[in-house]
């Protein structure tokens, strides 16, 4: 009997683990949990007014927070029956846009590609890749513009409030960064072809893709598609079930009663032919037939998802004129408000029930609690033919697997206090 | 120096997002990694090593035995240990649990089972370990983590922190004050550093950088009752300072 275990799997966000038990070349257990602590932030938030849970929810995590604050602002409005305005929206599709390049590029170049280019982190890495390494940081940075600019703030960002925003960009500031996205388009390009170029492992394991759709490829409107079926963004829980798992502070989620994913790699399989023309171009240069079943294609599907982002934050910024605004007035209601979005690692959805403009009740489900069921999934297909490997190189391998996921455990542990099982 | 210092950027339960901010300082990045030898930084590094830091950079709070476990085990390899952020300082929103009724918080989230779970009390990482520097902020502000890692390499061990509220800040950018003009703010009891940076972009401080130790903490919460604040004090505070002593009296 062979015992495996990565006590602390790296160049991730959060912390996670992997038990796996191997006897006379069979698994006889595999369990991938996270170790993050556990934050309840669902309890923490009832009793709390509408003005201070989008401040205490964007905790949740650091890289993406933009869309937590998001998902909590409209699911806020969602309750007490206010409509965001048109600037409102567009302002903050730019900021989540803003937050998904800085956070693709960090995955792709910081986390990723030093797996399929042989090196041991992307600080060993940059010596010899000075132009990838810079070219990240490049996209990194004007996505934190991006973000700063509508946001006030790289990260939990203040000025969005349910109704609105308490500061606008100046129009100048937004032209710059019209300016820098057509400067840069072409970093964007050749992200998508580096990331073409690699070898990904073969490897399948079919399962459902589910997506957000707002009549095609969406980032914070809509309800919710897999490949064969559409879903109220209401009526989630009526098909996504959480099930507390005992190695792990996040929960597992299964969709009608089966792992499912969720992700850049599920928002194509849906959506692919509703990207911007040039990423649909890219798609047909690579010869990629969609839906693709190898989660490792997560990886480029990230990649051609930047290239998208820079059409649809181009369009935007051509298109919008800031005019003067204050946010809207919240009276205090009661009511229940769902909001589900599309966070860099998949979907998102907060859920409140407020009562007398408090909350009352709380549902968070984050995309790695989505993918988590999966990614264990995945790994009891694909590590029976990694056996014969050694120890290191067969950790690295699973190591890869689980980084093409992108996993995020700061965002998908909050919820429960681990028990450790050794 | 001869030698670069060795350091160590480790989390325990938090966001991530004090290493991001250091990570993101895309013009420098680089150039800042190699003026140390990085001997551990998991987020962004495979092999980590914990023996003999110079310079341990720590975000989060402990939220599990475990964690404890392993910030002493940071502490006793490290000549210098830096607390970066909310958390590390004092347990930022994950310490709310610590001013709620902490069963019915667990409760809502395991029904009856939380006794199964063990929680540790949450807090600051100084109440585990010593801690020799402090970096306020959720998240701290990337100027002021610049300043502070600057002056330890130029060889200040005593390197200057921000020691004033977030009024001086906001007077010195010109902002009107929006205690005077009747709106909420809790500014002057707040650690500066971070530029006025809600207060200059329409929203009031609501305290991310923690409880400013030398406040007039009494002669403020009488003024916030004079205008009637007192409810939103309690709601406004009780989010990122909660284990400070006195922002639980006024919380509590």
């Amino acid at each position: 009997m062979k015992t495996v275990k990565l006590d602390h799997i790296t160049k991730i966000e959060g912390h996670a683990k992997l038990h796996l038990v191997i006897d006379n070349n069979k698994i006889k257990k595999l369990k991938l949990g996270a170790f993050e602590g556990a934050r309840y932030f669902e309890g923490l938030i009832v009793g709390r007014k509408q003005h201070d849970v989008p401040i205490i929810t964007s905790r949740i995590c650091g890289i993406c927070s933009c869309i937590h604050v998001t998902a909590s602002v409209q699911a806020v409005e969602a309750a007490f029956g206010i409509k965001a305005s048109q600037q409102t929206k567009k302002l903050r599709e730019l900021m989540v846009i803003g937050e998904r390049i800085r956070s693709h590029a960090s995955h792709l170049y910081l986390f990723a590609l030093p797996d399929y280019l042989g090196f041991e982190s992307s600080i060993a890495m940059a010596p010899k890749h000075k132009k990838e390494v810079n070219q990240a940081l490049e996209l990194i940075k004007l996505g934190n513009n991006i973000v700063t600019t509508i946001g006030a703030r790289e990260m939990h960002p203040v000025a969005t409030v349910p109704g609105g925003f308490t500061a606008l960009p100046k129009q100048e500031e937004l032209s710059n960064l019209l300016k820098r996205l057509k400067q840069q388009r072409k970093q964007a390009i050749s992200t998508a072809k580096l990331f073409a170029s690699l070898d990904y492992p073969e490897f399948e394991n079919k399962t459902q893709y589910l997506a957000l759709d707002d009549n095609g490829y969406s980032n914070i409107s809509g309800n919710i598609v897999s490949q064969d079926q559409k879903i109220n963004s209401d009526d989630y829980l009526k098909h996504i079930t959480e099930k507390i798992i005992e190695y792990s502070t996040a929960k597992f989620s299964t969709l009608n009663k089966k792992p499912f994913m969720v992700g850049s790699l599920a928002r194509l399989n849906n959506h692919f032919n509703t990207v911007s023309k040039d990423t649909q171009k890219l798609i047909e240069k690579f010869d990629l037939q969609f839906p693709i079943h190898n989660p490792f294609y997560n990886n480029l599907c990230q990649a051609l998802e930047m290239v998208h982002h820079f059409d649809e934050a181009t369009e935007i910024l051509e298109n919008l004129k800031i005019k003067p605004e204050q946010p809207a007035e919240l009276k205090n209601k009661s009511g229940r408000g769902v909001s589900a979005v599309e966070a860099p690692r998949g979907l998102l959805f907060h859920d409140y029930t407020f009562e007398n403009g408090k909350i009352k009740h709380a549902n968070i489900i984050t995309p790695t609690a989505q993918n988590l069921n999966n990614l264990e999934f995945d790994l009891w297909k694909y590590v029976p033919a990694l056996l014969k490997l050694s120890e290191p190189e067969l950790k690295f391998e699973i190591e890869k697997l689980i980084r093409a996921y992108d996993p995020c455990f700061s965002c998908s542990a909050h919820f429960l206090q681990l028990k450790l099982e050794r | 120096m001869t030698n670069k210092p060795r350091l160590g950027v480790f989390s325990v339960t938090g966001c991530f997002g004090c290493q991001l901010t250091l990570a993101f300082v895309e013009d420098i990045l680089l150039e800042l990694l190699d003026k140390f030898e990085i001997a551990a930084f998991p987020m962004l590094k495979q092999e980590n090593s914990y023996e003999n830091l110079d310079i341990a950079i720590i975000e989060g709070s402990a939220c599990r035995q475990e964690e404890i476990e392993e910030l002493k085990k940071i502490r006793n390899n490290s000549k210098i240990v830096v607390a970066l952020g909310a958390c590390a300082n004092s347990g930022s929103v994950q310490s709310i649990i610590e001013v709620s009724d902490k069963k019915q918080v667990m409760e809502t989230v395991y029904n009856k089972k939380y006794k199964q779970y063990n929680p540790v009390e949450v807090g600051g990482i100084d109440k585990h370990i010593k801690v020799d520097f402090h970096i306020y902020g959720c998240p701290p502000d990337k100027e002021d983590l610049l300043l502070f890692i600057k002056q330890l390499l130029a060889g200040n061990i005593k390197p200057k922190q921000v020691d004033y509220n977030v009024c001086v800040e906001c007077r010195a950018k010109a902002n009107p004050c929006l205690l005077q003009e009747g709106k909420f703010c809790v500014g002057a009891l707040t650690h500066g550093g971070c530029n006025a940076l809600c207060p200059t972009n329409g929203h009031y401080c609501f305290g991310c950088h923690g409880y400013w130790e030398d406040s007039n903490v009494e002669a403020l919460t009488e003024l916030f009752k004079e205008y009637g604040f007192d409810k939103q004090l309690k709601n406004i505070l009780a989010k990122f300072d909660c284990t400070s002593k006195q922002i639980k009296q006024i919380v509590k």
